[in-house]
């Protein structure tokens, strides 16, 4: 038996290449066969893993970003028709022209609001719309002159809000590159962010959810606001989306937050008390009209609900602009 | 067991070890090569609001990774050195320089930072209403023996403004607060910019600026003591690669960006290489 082993061992002794045992014959014998192909095997494992690994260099860290992006456009013109619009949302929209549109600009708006901009922003020069708003669509216009508003009603270049219906106003974004534009440069922003925030390890969301910040669906306002959080805690959410009837071009505008690092909302709601802390302590515009601990369908979270007008430009609407030659 | 069956089973082990060993060093190598070639961008701090204490300014990233890069923070007409960081969108957020780390930091913009792009966090406007702009800086180089040279008008106390040079050359007119001119290609020279305000004759600052050719230059019009002075930066020099004061500091996001652990990983890949070649013909020597 030794010299089997032996001959089994070294091929070149008298008798490996001999008639072997029957057993042998039934199970060759392949204790060589990696001794024997070793290099090769290696060789070609080396190319394989080499392959691999070109392969995964030549993919796209974000494959989710672009078909996000694709996705989204639907959810620019996702507007729905709602309720007439009441007397705290119009001079909240008001005020909102106050702040936002630049003194001495033209704005052109409904009748019924007219009143409530001129005297919540009077260095605006404040046009009702003289008879029906052009067809095919209820637009406010926000220009930075007068001749660019006329062009505008006539083009329709420059949709800068929408009426929904025949109540409610949503002011969008003072813009020069057209409504359109303006739209779509903002879903595209939207997705990408949100693509980026899906990534986020220190964010845990459902996959619906995830599918929402690639389709440019979440509001700004809870992109930049839940990144923040993120970078300080690790959070367990999910995001609501908005009932049916209520206008925006964006589907989520709140969160519920339940487990914050590690530590269940429902079991320890103080756990909550540095989020809410953090969202208070910012400018108005991502101040959240609500942000506390309540009883949801999930159980106790910290819910975080962001109002409408759903403001646009927040995402890389920052750059100084450039002016000159 | 025999001492041939003991030679074989080591032979067989060796083998099997060096095989793994060769995938995991290729896998590494080509991970190492991966994580080499991930580019960055590059954001800095400008502190343009007169009367304005120092900020720290915060960037955290969309997709994760570190909590946050600090801006440090530098005085009013200062700039920082830029931070490199990974390509991707990040909160800004803002802290008076020795507050309480405690205290909420405030958010105040946002920046989307592209691959091999740099980016100017700008502090402008009045104490009360300090907010945080983005300016894209410049990286290509100018021509041979030109300069590219902006003007960025953060004045208040002229909000419109004519820049132009001794010679008479118009940079820009009517610029407002805040805004800011393209890069414009000039010769490499010694050069007299003066501003006054829109419409005016009657110069309000004057300053020689030396542009160097191959340099990228900002020249930034801010509120003085007594009215408007001007200060010049330069945002890169020759290069398109690294600009100007660059420094390896704050690599946010989840995308892992060259570090030095990157090197040290290559380094771990080739003795892994190594230690499965050596394996290997060892394991062949003895077989033969």
């Amino acid at each position: 038996m030794r010299l089997l082993e032996s001959r089994r061992g070294d091929p070149s002794l008298p008798g490996a290449g001999g008639r072997r045992p029957k057993s042998h014959r039934r199970r060759p014998d392949r204790s060589h066969w990696l001794t024997d192909h070793g290099v090769p095997v290696a060789a070609a494992l080396a190319v394989l893993a080499v392959v691999v690994g070109a392969v995964l260099y030549a993919m796209p860290d974000d494959t989710g970003g672009s078909g996000g992006t694709g996705g989204a456009s639907g959810g620019a013109s996702g507007t729905v028709s709602a309720p007439a619009v009441s007397a705290t949302e119009a001079a909240q929209l008001a005020r909102w022209v106050a702040v936002n549109v630049r003194a001495g600009s033209t704005v052109v708006v409904p009748p019924s609001l007219a009143a409530r901009v001129h005297v919540a922003a009077p260095a605006l020069h404040v046009q009702a719309y003289d008879g029906a708003p052009p067809a095919g669509a209820d637009l406010v216009v926000v220009s930075r002159t007068p001749s660019h508003q006329l062009q505008a009603l006539e083009t329709r270049t420059f949709p800068l809000a929408r009426l929904p219906g025949d109540g409610r106003l949503e002011v969008r974004q003072v813009t020069d590159v057209g409504g359109a534009a303006a739209l779509r440069n903002e879903v595209r922003r939207l997705a990408d962010a949100g693509a980026q925030l899906a990534q986020n390890r220190r964010l845990d969301l459902p996959a619906s959810d995830a599918r929402a910040l690639r389709a440019g669906e979440v509001d700004a306002r809870l992109l930049i606001t839940l990144a923040a959080l993120a970078g300080e805690h690790t959070l367990q959410a999910d995001l609501v989306a908005d009932p049916a009837g209520v206008p925006g071009s964006v589907r989520y505008r709140q969160v519920r937050i339940t487990r914050v690092d590690g530590v269940s909302v429902a079991r320890n709601p103080k756990v909550a008390a540095p989020l809410d802390t953090f969202v208070r302590a910012q400018h108005a515009t991502l101040v959240p009209v609500e942000s506390r601990v309540r009883r949801t369908t999930s159980g106790p979270a910290f819910v975080m609900r962001y109002p409408v007008p759903v403001p646009l430009g927040l995402i890389d609407g920052n750059e100084i602009p450039t002016v000159g030659p | 067991m025999t001492a041939g069956n003991r030679a074989g089973q080591v032979a067989r082990a060796a083998t099997l070890c060096a095989l793994l060993l060769l995938v995991l060093g290729a896998g590494a190598v080509a991970g190492g090569q991966r994580a080499a070639a991930v580019v960055v961008g590059y954001v800095r701090l400008a502190h343009l609001s007169p009367g304005t204490p120092k900020v720290d300014v915060y960037l955290t990233s969309f997709r994760g990774g570190r909590v946050a890069t600090m801006l440090p923070g530098v005085s009013y007409g200062m700039v920082s050195p830029y931070v490199r960081v990974a390509p991707g969108t990040y909160t800004v957020s803002m802290r008076l320089a020795g507050a309480d780390p405690n205290s909420p930091p405030v958010l105040s913009t946002n920046v989307t930072v592209a691959p091999r792009q740099a980016y100017t966090v700008a502090g402008v406007g009045a104490k009360q209403a300090l907010a945080l702009r983005v300016l894209h800086d410049r990286l290509a180089p100018p021509s041979p023996d030109k300069a590219a040279v902006r003007v960025v008008q953060a004045s208040l106390k002229a909000p419109v403004v004519d820049v132009m040079t001794s010679t008479g050359m118009k940079i820009v007119t009517g610029a407002k607060f805040p805004s800011t001119t393209r890069y414009l290609q000039v010769p490499a020279q010694r050069w007299m910019v003066q501003v006054s305000k829109h419409g005016s004759t009657a110069v309000l600052a004057s300053k020689a600026v030396v542009l160097r050719p191959g340099a990228i230059d900002t020249v930034l019009v801010l509120d003085g003591g007594k009215g408007v002075r001007l200060l010049v930066t330069t945002d890169a020099v020759g290069s398109a690669v690294m600009p100007t004061g660059g420094v390896a500091a704050g690599l946010g996001g989840a995308a892992d960006p060259p570090t030095p652990g990157r090197s040290r990983d290559g380094l771990v890949a080739a003795l892994l290489v190594a230690v499965a070649a050596g394996a290997l013909s060892a394991t062949w020597a003895a077989r033969r």
